[in-house]
């Protein structure tokens, strides 16, 4: 019975593992694509807090900076 | 403020024009694309940027490249010997040492210096080397395992 069998009761070598073990495995920091931005999340400082106002000008000023998204940008509320 | 750093690793020579606050760690991955080291806490405590460093495990996240210069520095991707794994690779990979295997570099690396200095280390010696390196997934006893694994067979 066992004989007719290819995959079960053998070892088997993780399809995955040299990978993992030589450093090869690529996780998502290790991804550089042509045109990646690279994005920062700011969350709020106070909960339950009423927004007022988001100031984005300095932000927006700094070099580098290609875009700044906020609540205002979005079409759901 | 940038400056050309010249810097050995794996046996081969490097030069990158960097500022001179660039981590060792973000040289390796962004400037000379060995991204094999890994990205963890980035504050020295979990052991994913582990390389060596003329054969002494060095954390690359709080090393600056221009410390360095001239020396040996090892990554995972200099492990393998002419195309063929490392023990410790190759017991790693077949013992499932590597689950996720975010940390498996940084282990590797630690364990590579450890069975350098002392081939046939006791399972408390491989406990102490790795205990600068944490693991999320495997619990830490296949790795111990595979540590010893590699040790026999060399």
């Amino acid at each position: 019975m066992t004989d007719e069998l290819t995959l079960i009761g053998k070892p088997l070598p993780k399809v995955d593992a040299l990978g993992k073990v030589t450093g090869e495995t690529k996780y998502a920091d290790d991804l550089a694509m042509p045109r990646m931005l690279h994005a920062k999340i700011l969350g709020c400082h106070y909960p339950h807090a009423r927004i007022k106002h988001i100031g984005t000008a300095r932000a927006q000023a700094l070099p580098g900076v290609v875009a700044i998204i906020t609540g205002a940008d979005l079409p759901v509320k | 403020m940038k400056q050309l750093i010249k810097l050995r690793v794996n046996g081969e020579d490097y030069e990158a024009y960097v500022p001179v606050h660039k981590t060792l760690l973000e040289v390796l991955r962004e400037d000379l694309n060995l991204t094999g080291t890994k990205h963890g806490c980035e504050l020295g405590e979990c052991g994913a940027c582990t390389v060596l460093v003329d054969g002494e495990p060095t954390l690359s996240c709080l090393t600056l490249p221009i410390e360095i210069q001239g020396r040996e520095i090892l990554t995972v991707e200099g492990l393998a010997h002419n195309g063929t794994p490392h023990p410790l690779q190759t017991a790693f990979a077949e013992l499932s040492a590597a689950q996720c295997g975010y940390c498996t570099p940084g282990m590797l690396i630690s364990a590579k210096a450890l069975l350098d200095h002392d081939p046939h280390p006791a399972r408390d010696d491989i406990r102490q080397a790795l205990s600068g390196n944490l693991c999320r997934c495997t619990g830490y006893s296949k790795i111990i395992e595979a540590v010893e694994l590699a040790a026999e067979r060399r």
